[in-house]
């Protein structure tokens, strides 16, 4: 849930409490004031009374203008007063409506009477809830008022912050130049903005130089290669070398070979990641799937492998080395890791996908790490083990997305060339 | 035929000269880029074998020299740095052909031959062994002047191990020439000795004494000697 969502909703839930406990409060204040007035006024009422039958000994006659009702009962004892809320029928409407009672006892003429004077208390009721409306819309509009104030206010406060997270999200490892914050007066975002920029650019700066030297010792791994290359092509030469011998140096130079094709490749995948290719050009990409079927001739013949290829003739503009990387490595997997004999190979390709279907052993392990550095479906294989993480390399760059999966006996692999344009 | 080598790694200049001073070339050494600029403006070469990172300079500006003074002679680029885009420069710099360390000494035999028979001949000459003839330029053979049908593989191979003759050629050093970067597709090993025997069989069939010897555990041998 976002910040702003939040904060309106905690703000919401206590004005509501508020609301209540201040609405609740003044009503009840109200009514206890006017209930308090309606006392004061029985009280007196009750004094006048009380006075008048002193100095008469008989109850006032002017009585019925005052708007309190009064009924006089006999009485058995002798009441002290005592108020209470109590309802009477309203004849005239046929409703039941609210009085406040103030019962006191009176003697005349030597007999004890209970009195009772009675005062609507509809009014009351009435100016109460008149000012708990009032309370409430009052109070409603300025919570939404302020609400809405707070909201634009906040937005344009986290302005920065949502600007910086955008900005967050576009950095790549990769990218040339440092990440740049827009300038903000908030201090606490400018110093945000500060730290970010000063931890991604060590990072950048941290992976640029990572590259660069794993670039710089591949370079440097070259010549020592090259030089026990061609020490090994002299030494093959002598004429006294014993069988024994000679077997040693074989397994010497094979191992070298191994070595420089694994550097090769690593490298590679470097300046795949560094994005180094980058000159485009339209290509036949039927016309590279072909020469390397043409390539790779022996190996299918050997392993006498049905080859079926849907091919249409699309020119995707991409570089050549990379695409003639991509379609070797895929082809190239599916006769190298195809059945021993009598297997099959499909490769179809149009302006939407590259697929390579072939079938297979069963992998060991799931179908999806392969793509990994390192990973062989066949630990006894020769093979680096690079040549799905270059073409998944070459995908990621191209913004492509590669698919590969084992399923029925079949393995595939497939490119889908415009599936994933945002990076 | 005179060559220039720029190599600024001793060990690996050293095997080089060694190996093309067997095939009968004069070698001349250069170790640095100026060095090299000196040897170029002073001497003619047939062909020039230069490094591109070299201490003091690039190789790519001696290709662009050497196109200038001597437009005649053949260039070889040898790099460390399989970067496509020096490779792409120092071909349209007019370099012949790009090979990328490590290589195998007769894959660099065959390709200095190659440039020096286009560039000399306009890849007329004909290379001959014995009672073998070949006309590169049609990619013909004729054993005692009779046609013999090859397969790519088989031309491909013969050239080879005729631009490297009386040389043990390891069956990596095949594997790499035949199949390139597809080398290390398994059972290789065994394509190289069918295509060997195939080839074998045409030869003796047309006439030719057997050239192709066996050497146990490392690979083959082309040679008149016993």
């Amino acid at each position: 849930m976002k910040l702003l969502a939040q904060t309106n909703r905690h703000y919401l839930l206590i004005s509501l409490l508020a609301l209540a406990v201040s609405s609740v409060a003044l009503f009840l204040g109200v009514r206890a004031l006017f209930e308090e007035f309606a006392d004061e006024r029985l009280e007196q009422l009750q004094q006048e009374i009380t006075a008048y039958a002193q100095t008469h000994d008989t109850l006032p006659v002017y009585f019925q203008s005052t708007g309190a009702r009064l009924t006089v009962r006999p009485a058995a004892v002798y009441l002290f007063q005592a108020f209470a809320d109590t309802v009477l029928l309203n004849e005239i409407e046929q409703e039941q409506e609210p009085y406040r009672r103030l019962r006191f006892g009176l003697q005349l003429q030597g007999r004890l009477y209970q009195v009772d004077l009675l005062q609507s208390a509809l009014e009351t009721e009435d100016i109460a809830e008149t000012v708990l409306l009032l309370h409430l819309a009052l109070m409603a509009a300025m919570f939404a008022a302020l609400f809405w104030a707070q909201k634009g206010l906040s937005e344009r406060l986290w302005a920065p912050f949502y600007h910086t997270l955008d900005r967050l999200r576009t950095f790549r490892l990769a990218q040339q130049e440092p990440l740049a914050f827009a300038a903000t007066e908030t201090d606490e975002f400018a110093e945000l903005n500060a730290t970010l920029e000063r931890l991604t650019e060590k990072t950048r700066q941290d992976y640029d130089a990572l590259k660069r030297f794993t670039e710089n010792a591949s370079h440097e791994i070259q010549t020592p290669l090259a030089v026990i290359h061609a020490k090994l092509d002299t030494l093959f030469q002598s004429d006294n070398l014993s069988d024994v011998q000679l077997a040693h140096l074989h397994s010497t130079q094979q191992a070298a070979a191994r070595l420089s094709r694994l550097q090769q490749n690593l490298l590679l995948l470097v300046k795949i990641g560094n994005d180094q290719f980058q000159v485009q050009e339209p290509l036949d990409w039927k016309q590279l799937v072909e020469s390397k079927l043409a390539l790779l001739e022996d190996f299918i013949v050997a392993k006498n492998l049905h080859i079926r290829t849907q091919l249409q003739s699309v020119p995707i503009l991409f570089n050549r080395f990379l695409a003639e990387m991509l379609v070797s490595n895929l082809v190239g997997n599916a006769v190298k890791h195809n059945l021993p004999d009598g297997g099959w190979l499909s490769v179809q390709l149009n302006e939407k996908q590259l697929v390579v279907t072939n079938s297979a052993a069963t992998p060991i392990g799931p179908p999806a790490a392969l793509v990994e550095r390192f990973r062989r479906s066949d630990p006894q294989s020769d093979g680096l083990g690079l040549g799905l993480a270059i073409v998944r390399e070459i995908c990621e760059q191209a913004g492509w997305m590669l698919e590969v999966g084992f399923e029925e006996g079949a393995w595939k692999a497939s490119v889908q060339f415009y599936g994933v344009v945002d990076r | 035929m005179k060559l220039l080598l720029i190599e600024d790694e001793p060990a690996l200049a050293q095997s080089i000269a060694d190996y093309l001073r067997d095939d009968g070339y004069m070698v001349e050494q250069a170790f640095t880029y100026d060095g090299a600029a000196e040897k170029i403006g002073m001497y003619q070469y047939d062909c020039i074998l230069v490094d591109i990172m070299l201490p003091g300079g690039n190789g790519l500006d001696l290709v662009r020299i050497l196109k200038k003074q001597a437009a005649s002679t053949g260039i070889l680029i040898l790099s460390a740095k399989n970067a496509l885009d020096d490779r792409l420069t120092g071909l349209e710099l007019g370099a012949d052909d790009y090979l990328t360390k490590p290589f195998h000494l007769a894959e660099l035999n065959a390709r200095i031959k190659a440039i020096l028979r286009r560039r000399q001949f306009g890849g007329n000459l004909d290379i001959s062994f014995a009672e073998i003839r070949v006309k590169p330029a049609e990619r013909q053979v004729f054993v005692l002047e009779q046609p013999v049908e090859l397969t790519r593989k088989e031309y491909d191979l013969l050239l080879f191990f005729l631009a490297n003759p009386n040389r043990v050629l390891s069956r990596e050093a095949i594997a790499e020439h035949l199949w390139g970067d597809d080398a290390d597709q398994m059972d290789r090993f065994d394509f190289i000795y069918s295509h060997i025997k195939n080839l074998r069989k045409k030869l003796t069939d047309g006439g030719a004494s057997d050239y192709l010897k066996a050497v146990y555990g490392v690979g083959y041998k082309f040679t008149a000697a016993l």
